[in-house]
């Protein structure tokens, strides 16, 4: 065999290279999906509770977290018993910016997670009247939050960062579309009344769950 | 008789500087998208390096290189059709990592399908190589190096107790009586990590030690970066206690990752070292 690299080979090689490039010229990614409407309008009455006060995260967060729309609201009812609610939307996953998942960001806080499970909920999206969410149960000394968050993502709920990343990859591919939206509500536990905690949470994530479907954008745009 | 010709003949240069010239021209978009990730990503400042380290270690084997016969693979071409496959998904996708390593497999294919297996053996270390210029997604990168970094704030917590500086932990973010450090590092993972391993890698090929001693080499830059990130944050808490936050925060962005970096590769060198000092008692 001669030393030689082959003509004919570096004619199929740049045909195949040609080809590639004719094929990304065609495709065009993901677009960057704007939100239905601004988070900013989102109900300061759920249910029972009022909006106490919000939070502005400072410009070095906002930067890190790529976000392009969020709120971070506290909501008090009459008993005086608080909600925390954070939602994120974000126009392309990834592309700017990404999800922080609280399994890191609570942690690398100081706060402990205790137990991690998924949790039904008695409401859901496009029609469905279930869904899945997970729970967390955190603490910071003797201090416990109940935590629920998920991913309603393109008429989906999701409990997983796992299928929330497995789903990302096949809808930007079938719908070129990555758009998301992280939603977590928080309260603390007062004593040890963990089961009134998570009712309330319960209650209120799944509210917030179907008033967030006329603002995050559906499995159809 | 057969007389072989050199494989590095002008005809051969000149196939292969076509092929180079279009696969770049392919990928360009890619490749500046990812040069502008190295520049504002911090755990991967690294990047811009691989590819020159790359191009050494296959310098520093062009000897070996010289003495193998050219026997082209057809199989080569399936693994050039496969990387193309994925970048065009990669892109429709928007899936960087997929994008960025379709040119490593691509980089493989050609190899086989010009110049066969005996080449792909000798190269598939120096271009495997490239894989540290490719932020992992962050869904992987958090699994290892967040973990690593709540290690490395327990530990730095003790160290700055035990020299005697007031100090509280809340997770990642440390808490002294004069300053709060690295508060929006509570979701970010070891700093360093990455760059560690691609150098503990680089030395690791170069050296002549065996196989078992490369791979503790390799290993070692894991705990390096964890001890190198418990001096810089040890050291920050210092001067913060001495000479005020704003010394300790200047010190802090500006010049830790450079100290984080030589403390590290001083700490990979003397492994390097020791390992090639022990060899010879055996």
């Amino acid at each position: 065999m001669r030393n030689t690299i082959q003509i004919f080979r570096v004619i199929i090689v740049l045909i195949l290279f040609g080809l590639t490039w004719y094929l990304l010229q065609l495709t065009t990614s993901v677009a960057k999906i704007s939100i239905k409407k601004s988070l900013s309008t989102f109900p300061h009455e759920i249910g029972e509770y009022r909006l106490s006060n919000s939070f502005q995260s400072s410009a070095a967060v906002i930067e890190m977290l790529g976000v392009d729309d969020y709120i971070q609201y506290n909501y008090v009812n009459d008993q005086g018993d608080i909600i925390n609610l954070y939602v994120g939307y974000y126009k392309a996953v990834g592309v700017d910016g990404g999800y922080h998942s609280p399994k890191n960001c609570l942690p690398g806080g100081g706060w402990g997670i205790d137990q991690i499970k998924t949790q039904n909920l008695d409401s859901g999206i496009e029609g469905r009247k279930k869904s899945t969410v997970s729970e967390m149960l955190i603490r910071e000394g003797d201090s416990y939050r109940i935590v629920f968050y998920w991913f309603q993502n393109r008429g989906r709920i999701i409990a997983s960062e796992y299928w929330e990343k497995i789903y990302l990859v096949l809808d930007a591919l079938f719908k070129g579309r990555r758009d998301g939206t992280f939603v977590r509500v928080m309260s603390i536990v007062p004593g040890k009344d963990l089961e009134t905690t998570r009712a309330r949470v319960k209650q209120f994530s799944e509210q917030v769950m179907v008033l967030l479907e006329d603002y995050l954008p559906g499995a159809k745009i | 008789m057969i007389v072989r010709q050199p494989v590095w003949s002008g005809r051969n240069i000149f196939s292969a500087g076509i092929l180079l010239v279009a696969l770049f021209i392919l990928y360009w978009p890619f490749l500046i998208k990812l040069v502008a990730d190295w520049g504002t990503n911090d755990d991967y400042s690294h990047g811009y390096f691989i590819p020159a380290l790359t191009l050494y270690f296959i310098y520093h084997i062009r000897d070996k290189l010289r003495d193998l016969t050219i026997r082209p693979s057809f199989f080569g071409l399936f693994v050039i059709v496969a990387g193309l496959v994925q970048l065009v998904i990669g892109k429709i996708g928007s899936e960087f990592f997929l994008q960025r390593t379709s040119l490593i497999i691509v980089l493989y294919g050609l190899v086989l399908f010009f110049l066969g297996w005996a080449y792909l053996r000798k190269l598939f270390l120096p271009l495997s190589y490239l894989f540290f210029m490719v932020p992992l997604p962050a869904i992987i990168w958090n699994k290892i190096a967040f973990p690593m970094q709540l290690f490395a704030s327990a530990l730095t917590e003790k160290v700055v107790y035990a020299l005697g500086i007031a100090i509280y932990r809340e997770g990642n973010v440390l808490h002294l009586a004069e300053t709060t450090l690295e508060v929006v590092a509570a979701c970010s993972g070891l700093r360093s990590l990455m760059t560690m391993f691609a150098l503990s890698a680089a030395l690791a090929f170069l050296s002549s030690l065996s196989r078992w001693k490369k791979i503790i080499l390799l290993l070692s830059a894991a705990p390096i970066a964890v001890i190198a990130n418990i001096l810089r944050l040890s050291g920050t808490a210092v001067l913060a206690s001495r000479y005020g936050s704003e010394v300790a925060q200047g010190f802090l962005h500006e010049f830790s990752g450079i100290v984080v970096f030589m403390l590290g590769l001083g700490m990979l060198v003397a492994v390097n070292t020791l390992l090639s000092k022990i060899g010879r008692k055996i």
